[in-house]
């Protein structure tokens, strides 16, 4: 048990940086995500296309491949990154093709007969989506966020591929100098599932304050 | 302006291509003994006794919440630091990546048994088919049928997760991509390839999925 | 019991606290074909479903061929007897639902066969031979290929009525076999039906046809809230009702008689 007690600074920060680069992305993925989804519902076709086509090459590519094109790729054109850096960036790219489709998916979702109804009692289009579409897809698509949160939690651990010292990173440094395996890959497994069991919860909880159907 | 310079990754293609028969190789393994293990869970889950209903939550819970790659660490490293040293790097991966698609696969597979219509099963009841029989006729191909899209998409997702047996030097292909760059340091056009050829095999894929499902799909 | 192939003795079943069957006392002879009328709700798609045991009955007796069934006697309580002999039990009672219930992933000659290969143990060629001979006696040996979302409706049922036929049973079930089917496609499984009834097999029907239950029926059992109202012959029953609801219920149908 001292073992665990000794390391535990090394994992603490461990996990402040899995949080950290967690929620970066997770801020930068909606932003990005939003506007993607906005494009795929609202937008003229040329960005409609683009945004299609950005979401579809997300869905094909593995997001470690993206980490390591970016790590290593723009120094080669002359942009310095540090590791932490690309990671974000590249893990952003993805979740905002994630919840571009969230968004996209939740407003489809939604019955033609609704709008048809708010044109009919004469909203103009800002009004027709803050009124009527906006509290009902936001019901769908809150559920749906959330699993793109958990689904980012467990992606920061690919950082660690790239020697960003996250939690995953920080365990195997412990398990290569203590060699207590089990011990601490069990330690790190209770972390990554409180953390994402939480998020459930929460969200579990948001979905029952927002289903409105 | 980068020179761009295409000769080594083409004249390492070939090392590319069998870096992706390996990881679609994988794939094909873990969704096979992931699904064995799914469907065992999910009628446990459905009709078993309580223990074995909680150990199937735990298992699902579990594996759904932690990353994929403390269980490829858990595997390659952990295992053999407790006396179990028989699985080296590449079975170590498909094992692990197994245990991750299972639990996800149970849920799927559980979702389809339910969906199976009672009807059917009333049918199959009649005419005196017993639990098992019921179970192999009936309920299993159709909840197959019923499930296929799901199981389409879980392979896909299984091939493109292949990439992190990098991380413990199984040769596919992201690890191919790793060699050449160490090698050139050619790497906005490797990992251009790369990128390529992972989207046109998941592409490939989902159509021959459709295909699939245009032949076996249930029209219910 | 002897000649009787379906014996219930006070018939009791409930669902929860609601009493579904309320004492249900009913003898089938060989080669006869009851047909049981009576508003929704009244029970007799239940009574049908406690014969081959799909529904538990908590009161009263059930017995196909002499066999109690769904339980064994054990000190005057009724105790369950295990799903292979349930099943075993279920072959020798052919039943035919509302919503054909056809298995989708197998063709006609497929859905026919399965029962005879895996219940009956028959060889798969003599399997093949009987499913065949009593598609055609159906009238779909054009179709023993196709799969049921090939089929139409009329020909679904009919398919479902020689799945269940050729196990060879004592007795079949039809529960409200033609109402779910578009009115130009009754009148091919009536059909088959009446033919069926011809040839001698016992016979249970729950359904709305009235022209099919008065042809065809030897006897009538009209059913309400749960019990037995008013039996007889189809001529007694229609044109003589006793009961003061039987010929409430008869009042609706008059238009289509």
């Amino acid at each position: 048990m001292d073992v665990v007690i000794a390391s535990g600074p090394l994992i603490l920060r461990g996990l402040l940086v899995t949080l950290e680069v967690s929620v970066a992305v997770l801020l930068l993925g909606t932003l990005i995500g939003v506007m993607g989804g906005l494009s795929l519902l609202y937008g003229a076709w040329p960005l409609r296309l683009i945004a299609r086509v950005y979401v579809d090459t997300m869905r094909g590519i593995p997001q470690l491949v993206l980490i390591f094109a970016i790590f290593y790729g723009f120094p080669a054109l002359g942009l310095q990154v540090s590791a932490i850096v690309a990671g974000i960036l590249a893990l952003s790219v993805f979740c905002g093709a994630h919840v571009s489709e969230v968004i996209r998916g939740g407003v489809d979702s939604i019955p033609r007969g609704q709008m048809d109804a708010a044109q009919g009692i004469g909203l103009n289009f800002a009004q027709r989506l803050r009124y009527v579409m906006f509290p009902q897809a936001l019901g769908r698509i809150l559920p749906a966020w959330v699993n793109t949160a958990v689904e980012v939690v467990k992606a920061s651990s690919l950082v660690s591929l790239v020697s960003v010292v996250d939690l995953m990173m920080a365990i195997q440094q412990i398990v290569g100098r203590t060699r207590e395996a089990l011990l601490f890959y069990a330690v790190a497994a209770l972390l990554y599932f409180a953390i994402n069991y939480t998020i459930s919860a929460i969200g579990v909880r948001l979905e029952k304050r927002y289903a409105y159907t | 302006m980068y020179q761009f310079n295409w000769r080594p990754v083409f004249d390492n293609f070939d090392l590319l291509l069998k870096g992706l028969s390996l990881g679609i190789g994988i794939a094909v393994l873990a969704l096979a003994i992931g699904s064995l293990l799914g469907l065992v869970a999910a009628f446990g889950r459905a009709s078993g006794p309580r223990p074995i209903r909680l150990l199937v939550a735990g298992y699902v819970e579990g594996a759904r919440n932690i990353p994929l790659l403390l269980l490829i660490y858990f595997v390659y490293f952990g295992l053999p630091l407790i006396g179990i040293s028989v699985l080296d790097n590449l079975w170590s991966f498909v094992f692990a990546l197994a245990i991750y698609s299972g639990a996800y696969l149970t849920e799927i597979f559980r979702a389809g048994i339910e969906a199976v219509s009672k009807g059917h099963i009333e049918a199959g009841k009649a005419i005196g088919l017993n639990r098992w029989q019921r179970i192999r006729f009936v309920t299993i191909p159709l909840m197959f049928r019923i499930v296929l899209p799901s199981l389409g998409n879980t392979f896909i997702s299984l091939f493109k997760d292949t990439s992190l047996a990098s991380a413990i030097a199984v040769p596919e292909l992201t690890y191919g991509a790793i060699r050449i760059n160490v090698n050139t340091w050619r790497v906005i056009e490797v990992y251009l390839v790369v990128g390529l050829l992972y989207l046109v095999t998941c592409y490939a894929i989902a159509g021959g999925l459709r295909l699939l499902e245009r032949r076996f799909a249930m029209i219910r | 019991m002897t000649g009787k192939v379906v014996v219930i003795q006070g018939l009791v079943k409930r669902f929860g606290a609601q009493e579904i069957l309320c004492g249900v006392d009913l003898e089938v002879p060989k080669g006869e074909v009851v047909v049981i009328v009576g508003p929704s709700g009244s029970g007799k798609t239940t009574l049908l479903r406690c014969i081959n045991f799909l529904e538990e009955y908590q009161g009263g007796r059930i017995h196909v061929d002499g066999q109690l069934v769904g339980y064994r006697e054990s000190g005057g309580r009724l105790v369950r007897l295990p799903d292979s002999v349930i099943a075993g039990m279920r072959a020798d009672v052919g039943m035919v639902f509302q919503s054909f219930n056809l298995f989708p992933h197998m063709t006609a000659l497929e859905n026919v066969m399965l029962g005879l290969t895996r219940v009956r143990k028959l060889p798969p060629h003599e399997a093949e031979e009987r499913a065949t001979s009593w598609l055609e006696r159906v009238g779909l040996e054009d179709k023993l290929q196709a799969y049921p979302a090939q089929l139409s409706g009329g020909q679904q049922q009919r398919v479902a009525i020689a799945r269940a036929v050729a196990m060879e049973p004592k007795v079949m079930l039809f529960d409200e076999a033609t109402s779910a089917l578009d009115p130009e496609l009754v009148g091919e499984v009536l059909g088959v039906m009446e033919n069926l009834a011809h040839s001698g097999m016992t016979m249970l029907v729950v359904t709305h046809e009235m022209r099919f239950a008065r042809g065809v029926g030897h006897r009538i059992v009209f059913m309400d809230k749960g019990v037995i109202v008013e039996q007889g012959a189809p001529r007694q029953i229609f044109e003589q009702p006793q009961s003061e609801r039987l010929t409430a219920f008869l009042g609706h149908f008059t238009k289509t008689m």
